[in-house]
C-alpha cells in the first residue's frame, strides 16, 4: 500500500475515506498493469523520424529511419546554408532511406528529413566537417594525381604546407599511410556509430520508468496543492 | 501521432498552446482532490501507451488510449494528456516543446468529444449500448486526432485531404483495436467499480 502512504501524508484523515481507499487501490492495480506493459513492451514504435549524416570526401552522405528502425524509403529531403537559410538542393531518399549529393559550398548545411504527416527531423553538418571532407577530397585529387592506387584518405592538411624537400615528401608519405590505415580501422567504427545513433533514438526502460516517476510525482504535488485547500475549507467551516 | 517540431507555422502553434492551456486550466479546475489519483493513473497508461506498437495494416501505428482517457475523465484528459506528453518530449523526444500544445490538442479535444457524446450512455444499463459506446469513443479519439493532424498541416501545403486520407487509413487498424480496448476497460470498470464511469461534469 505505497500509495495509501502516500496519500495519508498529503492529509491524514482522508485516507479513511472509503471511497478514496477503495479507488486508490483500483488505480494502484491498474498503475501496475501499465507498467507492466510497459516493461515487457519489446517493440517500441512511434512515428518519430531521424536522421544523420556525415560527409566524406566531398560528398555527404545522409540517412532517413524511424524509431523503430525501418528506413524512411522515398522521403524528401532539402538541404539548406544553415547560415543563409538558403535553399541549396532538393531530392528523395532511395529504398534504403539513404541519399547522398556532392557538397555545394563550404558552409554549415542543415539537412532536413520530410517523411509526411507531420514527420521531419534535421541534422546539421558543422562548417568544419564540410571543409574538412572539401580539403581531404582536394588532398585526395591531387595525391591521386602522383600515386593512381591512393585509398580514400581524411586528410587536414592543405597542399599548400607541403614543399618538394625529399624529407617532407617522405613524411607525407608516411601520413598518407597512416591516413589509409586509420581510414580502414575506422570504417567499422563509424558503422557502429550510425548504428548507436539509430538505436539512442529508441526509449529505455530507464526512461519510461523515469517518466512515470515524474507523473507520481507531478500529480503528488497537485494533489498536495488540493490537498491544502481541502483542509482550510474544512478549518474555515467547522 | 505527435507532429514533429519545426513542421507547423507560428499561428497554428500559437492557436494549439491556447486552446489546450484553457483546456488544462479547466481541467485542473474540476479535478478534485479524490480524482487525482486516477487522472495520475491514466496519464501513465498514456505516456507508455505509444510505445506499444500495434503491427496490423499497411503502417503499424501505436495505442493512444485518448478516447478511454476522455472517457473516463472528461475535461481533467487535458492536464493528464499535457503531462504525459511533455514528458515524452523530454524523455523519448516524440513531438516537442514548441508543438506541445498543438500535439496536446489534437489527442484531448477529440477525447472530450468521446466523452461529450458517449459518456452518457455509459449510464445504460443495457449491456450493448454500454459496449457500442465504449467502442465508438475509443475510434472517435483515433480518428478525431487524424483529422486534427489534417486540419494543422493543412497551413504546411500538404493538403488536408490527402493528410487526413493517410493517416485516417494508417490508422484504421488501431481505431477498431483501440474501440475494443476501450469496451473492454469500460465494460470491466462498469461492472468491477461503477462509480468512476460517474465523470464530474
Amino acid at each position: 500500500m505505497k500509495n495509501g502512504s502516500l496519500f495519508s501524508f498529503v492529509s491524514p484523515g482522508l485516507w479513511n475515506e472509503r471511497r478514496v481507499r477503495r479507488s486508490v487501490a483500483a488505480m494502484a492495480a491498474a498503475a501496475a498493469l501499465s507498467l507492466l506493459c510497459g516493461l515487457f513492451v519489446r517493440e517500441v514504435e512511434a512515428h518519430k523520424v531521424n536522421i544523420f549524416a556525415y560527409a566524406q570526401e566531398g560528398k555527404v552522405f545522409a540517412e532517413g529511419y524511424f524509431v523503430d528502425g525501418s528506413k524512411a524509403k522515398n522521403s524528401a529531403i532539402e538541404v539548406f546554408d544553415q547560415r543563409t537559410g538558403e535553399k541549396l538542393l532538393s531530392g528523395k531518399t532511395d529504398d534504403d532511406g539513404r541519399f547522398s549529393f556532392q557538397i555545394p559550398r563550404p558552409s554549415p548545411l542543415k539537412i532536413v528529413l520530410i517523411a509526411g504527416a507531420g514527420h521531419r527531423n534535421e541534422y546539421v553538418l558543422s562548417e568544419e566537417e564540410v571543409k574538412a571532407a572539401l580539403s581531404s577530397l582536394h588532398h585526395f585529387v591531387e595525391q591521386g594525381e602522383k600515386k593512381p592506387v591512393g585509398a580514400p584518405e581524411k586528410q587536414r592538411e592543405t597542399p599548400g604546407v607541403r614543399s618538394a624537400a625529399s624529407s617532407c615528401e617522405r613524411s607525407e608519405e608516411l601520413e598518407a599511410i597512416i591516413g589509409r590505415v586509420v581510414d580502414s580501422k575506422l570504417q567499422p567504427v563509424l558503422t557502429i556509430l550510425v548504428d548507436l545513433q539509430e538505436r539512442s533514438g529508441k526509449p529505455r526502460v530507464t526512461e519510461v520508468l523515469g517518466g512515470l516517476g515524474y507523473i507520481v510525482g507531478i500529480f503528488g504535488v497537485i494533489a498536495y496543492f488540493k490537498g491544502t485547500h481541502r483542509q482550510k475549507d474544512r478549518t474555515t467551516r467547522p | 501521432m505527435h507532429i514533429s517540431e519545426g513542421v507547423l507555422s507560428a499561428p497554428v502553434l500559437v492557436a494549439g498552446a491556447v486552446f489546450s492551456a484553457a483546456g488544462v486550466a479547466i481541467g485542473l479546475k474540476k479535478m478534485r482532490y479524490e480524482r487525482i489519483p486516477e487522472v495520475a493513473v491514466l496519464s501513465s497508461a498514456f505516456f507508455v501507451a505509444s510505445l506499444i506498437h500495434v503491427p496490423v495494416g499497411p503502417s503499424a501505428a501505436h495505442l493512444v488510449l485518448n478516447g478511454l482517457l476522455g472517457l473516463l475523465l472528461g475535461w481533467m484528459a487535458f492536464p493528464s494528456i499535457v503531462v504525459a506528453l511533455a514528458l515524452q518530449a523530454l524523455l523519448f523526444q516524440f513531438g516537442g516543446f514548441t508543438v506541445l500544445g498543438v500535439n496536446t490538442f489534437l489527442m484531448a479535444f477529440p477525447a472530450l468529444v468521446a466523452y461529450l457524446v458517449f459518456s452518457p450512455l455509459l449510464k445504460s444499463t443495457h449491456f450493448g449500448v454500454v459496449v457500442v459506446a465504449a467502442f465508438f469513443s475509443g475510434v472517435t479519439g483515433i480518428a478525431g486526432g487524424a483529422i486534427l493532424i489534417g486540419v494543422a498541416l493543412v497551413f504546411t501545403g500538404e493538403g488536408f485531404l490527402n493528410v487526413a486520407k493517410v493517416i485516417l487509413l494508417a490508422h484504421a487498424p488501431i481505431m477498431v483495436i483501440e474501440g475494443m480496448i476501450t469496451g473492454f476497460c469500460i465494460l470491466f470498470l462498469k461492472r468491477v467499480k461503477p462509480e468512476i464511469l460517474e465523470v464530474v461534469r
